[in-house]
């Protein structure tokens, strides 16, 4: 800090930001309340339970549900990761930056409902015409490619999390010298080897976060999936299915609290692992740069 | 080798394949298939401007208009409460703390949004745990009934559903405004206020921009806001076209969906014009 | 091309797949389980359907469902509901005939349901309701539930009973009333309690004109400008929600909502007689036309069978407050009293009760989904909604 610095203005900041988050967390905290208690949303009366957690593994629409949801997940990630890398390396590349950051950006501008709306159009008419080329061709090869279902769900989700994959990719890469690989190619080392033995490590950590945060993105994604999907249930249109018709089941908030869990424990464990880190590589650097003791 | 090479230069158009084929095209579509013809369950090709003159005649254009109104009103009140977090967590914090503060802003996504603006209802109330907690301090006797089935119920389930993103992109912003500055704009005497309006605001302005037009963007678009927070009827551009789809009046989601983009690439043609927001993703160091 | 008409190709699959089916025999067909599209309540004696399956002794694959009429017609006529469900449920007196005119779902042999001959004489040939369940004459599917809708109101608070809409319409609960966010059932409602209070010639509520509707849709637009609406519920979670927390005192509502928004709050919630008169309704299943290809017919059958049971008519009763559609529910009730306690049967015949007192009243108005306006009813709901 400098001359100008106010401590005091420095901890009210701190104490703002930790405010903030904690606001925003209150939902979050209020559902995992909520899940402990017998009686469920909303009731008078609150008996702490444990029963719900263990309902989650027996109920089959439930497990069914997540089932699915964590393919999507995972299909998603398998190809919007690669995708992100292959277009941030495009990007700094090319000439007319605009065009590619308009075309992988726009999806974070273009509302839900919008979006899912206008590819159920699309994907509708597309299959078709792919029914009618193929009745031409007198094939029934193509009759199922575009009907609703996982592939149309695995597209839409792949639009949607491009934008954040690919910004976050973006920004690890900027941090990585490009001089080195044109010295890894000098050194006569393919373009493949000199981005996976020497790049890649670099922008691992990026990488690793455009996937937990795709991850993360398509559990909780629901208007593009609901209009998307074909018969099978994810997470999220079995949740509100619940909220419109009967009431979301209890179990329901346990699933979403234990979700919660995971998820706090694995960005906690981040934060703790890389502040334990750095204290560590501190401690060692202070070592070495103290004087010797006589 | 020149196949291998070509294909491998072929794989970075990959994505933008993608993105075009999958998105833009769609998107584009949206326009053709608004003026199509409405049959029963689906639609004709044909050439009718029938959804947008409903689109039009009907209440529906107030809604949408509304809708925006409230919107901007939940943007600037993220900016005010959360741009300064940004600048404080790019200035104050050591830079390799700096992703761990980010990080916390990403917890509230754990939980679906659903979830998230439902958990608003009893926080919000009658006798939810605003109310009891201003009655139980003494500062109300009567519960307020304006926070919730109101706009105002929106647009605090929009700012707290939306907060995050502004301090993403408020941080991204600010990487284009070097540490120096600050204590140079220091040296010289400034005060607090001349530095934002005069250094951060213009350098941060592209990101500013995104960010807010992202907000602006979802706070039209999701449906769930108005749907469980809103009051009698409240609906929002998204509804709409969710309403029309189930409807099955696929011409007129269609026409919301064009009119929404033509509103969107207007504001991000407009931005890019003042700002140029390529900038985001390159700042300076 | 119009999409409206079989592609050649889904001919051929479909005959394909029939052959391969009667090559196979139903025997393979009985092992598997059945698709069944429908919506929670369907289900009782627990948190999932295991009491079903094992009950009807059939294996249950069960999809989640709406209850918005749209989602149906969509996914059976234009989308692949007859690839992936073998049988679904959705409102009578109009559904079935709007999916049999585009058969999609097959015509049944209730010869094959033994429970048929308990079923409430209303459905019989003839009856009242006859008409719900059959398309030209044939019957095409089974009710499971019904009831006439109703206001729920909160009685510790209000300290009275209330026996009429207007309550739902006056100032002494302006804010803290509430309507179903659907123009279907709000629109009937409030155009049974305008024709029968005089303040509106209305012919048939369930069924207006374009003018008629003008007329109720101001009625409600002047009511929301007062303040009356805390808000239009959309969803059960939300319908609960709203009357459990005291948000609002009185709503206009499913059963379902008030049994349970009764048994979260601890506060003594009820739902009454209204005497304008109600909007009744059914739900039923059908067995579409894949699911009869699949040789799933006799699967659907026995679970038909179970539905048409008194088991099944107590439960939902007891449940959610919803109507049996057979007759024995309660000499089946008194025969179990290790299932029923004194307090359950009580309620049971409490609700029962209740229902004839509804059902008697002369105003009462079959729910229509498919009225013959409904672009003007979609139009002037977007007006209510934006006022």
């Amino acid at each position: 800090m400098n001359d100008y610095a106010n401590p005091w203005g420095y901890r009210l900041q701190w104490m703002y930001l930790l405010l903030v988050v904690t606001t925003l967390m209150s939902p979050v905290f209020y559902v995992m309340y909520v899940s402990f208690n017998e009686n469920g949303f909303g009731a008078a009366e609150y008996v702490f339970t444990l029963e719900w957690y263990g309902v989650i593994f027996t109920d089959k629409l439930m497990m069914n549900a997540l089932g699915w949801t964590l393919s999507l997940a995972v299909v998603t990630t398998v190809v919007t990761v690669p995708f992100a890398v292959l277009a941030a390396k495009f990007y700094k590349t090319a000439r007319s930056k605009v065009w590619v950051v308009f075309l992988l950006l726009s999806p974070l501008f273009v509302a839900a409902d919008i979006f899912g709306a206008a590819l159920l159009v699309y994907f509708k008419n597309l299959n078709h015409t792919l029914v009618w080329v193929g009745d031409w061709m007198d094939t029934g090869v193509m009759d199922g490619w575009f009907k609703l279902g996982f592939t149309t769900a695995w597209i839409g989700l792949i639009i949607y999390t491009i934008p954040y994959a690919f910004i976050v990719v973006l920004i690890t890469m900027g941090r990585y010298k490009v001089q080195q690989t044109e010295a890894a190619r000098a050194c006569g080392a393919t373009a493949w080897r000199a981005f996976w033995d020497i790049e890649f490590p670099q922008i691992r950590p990026g990488v690793m976060s455009a996937c937990a945060f795709t991850v993360i993105l398509c559990f909780n994604e629901y208007t593009r999936t609901s209009l998307l999907k074909g018969g099978f249930d994810t997470f999220t249109t079995v949740l509100v299915s619940q909220m419109l018709n009967e009431g979301m089941s209890e179990q329901s908030y346990a699933m979403s609290s234990f979700v919660s869990f995971l998820a706090i424990a694995a960005i906690g464990s981040i934060i703790l692992w890389t502040l334990v880190r750095s204290e560590k590589l501190g401690a060692e650097a202070r070592a070495k740069a103290a004087p010797v003791a006589s | 080798m020149i196949l291998i090479d070509r294909l491998a230069r072929g794989a970075f158009l990959l994505p933008l394949v993608f993105m075009l084929v999958f998105f833009a095209l769609p998107i584009a579509l949206t326009a053709v298939w608004s003026v199509f013809e409405r049959t029963m369950f689906w639609m004709e090709p044909g050439f009718t401007l029938f959804a947008y003159e409903n689109f039009f005649t009907s209440a529906r254009l107030w809604n949408f208009l509304a809708s925006m109104y409230h919107s901007l009103i939940a943007v600037v009140i993220c900016l005010v409460l959360g741009f300064p977090i940004a600048v404080f967590v790019h200035r104050r914090v050591p830079q390799v703390a700096q992703h761990r503060v980010v990080l916390l802003f990403i917890l509230p996504f754990m939980v679906s949004e659903i979830i998230r603006i439902f958990a608003l209802r009893p926080v919000l109330q009658r006798n939810g745990l605003v109310n009891e907690t201003l009655q139980y301090l003494g500062i109300t006797s009567e519960p307020i009934t304006s926070i919730l089935f109101t706009p105002t119920g929106v647009i605090i389930g929009e700012v707290l559903s939306f907060l995050p993103f502004i301090v993403f992109s408020g941080f991204l912003a600010m990487e284009a405004v070097p540490k120096y500055i600050f204590e140079v704009c220091e040296d010289l005497g400034a005060s607090t206020f001349r530095i934002y309006k005069d250094v951060i605001l213009p350098l941060a302005a592209p990101g500013i921009f995104a960010g807010s037009v992202f907000i602006f963007v979802n706070g039209i678009g999701v449906a769930l806001l108005p749907n469980i927070l809103g009051g009698p009827g409240a609906v929002n551009a998204g509804l709409i076209a969710t309403q029309a789809i189930v409807a099955l009046d696929f011409p007129l989601a269609m026409a919301v969906s064009a009119i929404m983009m033509v509103t969107l690439f207007g504001l991000l043609y407009l931005g890019h014009r003042l700002f140029d927001l390529t900038t985001i993703l390159e700042p300076a160091r | 091309m119009n999409q409206m008409e079989f592609s050649r190709r889904q001919m051929m699959a479909l005959m394909g797949s029939a052959a391969a089916v009667a090559a196979t025999g139903p025997a393979a067909a009985a092992s598997e389980p059945l698709k069944l599209w429908t919506i929670g309540v369907a289900k009782v004696g627990g948190k999932d359907w295991s009491a079903m399956e094992a009950q009807s002794g059939i294996s249950i694959a069960y999809n989640a469902k709406s209850a918005r009429a749209d989602e149906a017609i969509q996914k059976m006529v234009v989308g692949d509901g007859n690839a992936l469900y073998d049988a679904m449920s959705d409102n009578g007196g109009g559904m079935e005939d709007a999916l049999a005119s585009q058969g999609v779902i097959a015509e049944l042999d209730v010869s094959q349901i033994p429970n048929w001959a308990n079923i409430l004489p209303t459905y019989q040939d003839g009856g009242a309701a006859a008409d719900t369940i059959r398309y030209e004459g044939k019957i095409v599917s089974v009710p499971y539930i019904s009831n006439a809708d109703s206001l729920a109101y909160n009685n510790t608070v209000i300290g009275a009973d209330l026996t009429s809409w207007e309550a739902l319409f006056d100032e002494q609960f302006r804010g803290r009333a509430a309507m179903q966010n659907d123009f279907g059932p709000t629109l009937t409602n409030t155009a049974i309690y305008l024709k029968e209070s005089g303040k509106q010639d209305i012919e048939n509520p369930s069924d207006m004109s374009a003018a008629e509707v003008k007329g109720v849709c101001q009625f409600l637009i002047d009511m929301k400008k007062k303040g009356q609406f805390r808000t239009f519920w959309d969803g059960f979670q939300n319908g609960v929600d709203l009357l459990a927390s005291e948000e609002v005192l009185v709503s206009s509502c499913w059963e379902p909502i008030q049994v349970v928004s009764a048994k979260k709050s601890a506060q003594d919630i009820r739902y009454g007689t209204m005497k304008e008169g109600h909007q009744t309704w059914n739900n039923m299943f059908m067995l579409t036309k894949g699911g009869e290809e699949r040789g799933q017919a006799e699967n659907f059958y026995k679970l038909m069978n179970l539905y048409l049971s008194p088991w099944f008519g107590a439960r939902t009763l007891a449940t959610f407050g919803f109507t049996p559609q057979m007759q024995g529910v309660n000499e089946y009730v008194e025969a179990h009293p290790d299932d029923f306690d004194a307090d359950a049967k009580a309620t049971i015949a409490g609700r029962l009760a209740n229902k004839q007192a509804r059902l008697a009243i002369k105003g009462n108005s079959w729910q229509n989904v498919f009225p013959t306006n409904i672009r003007d009813y979609q139009d002037w709901w977007a007006r209510v909604q934006a006022a």
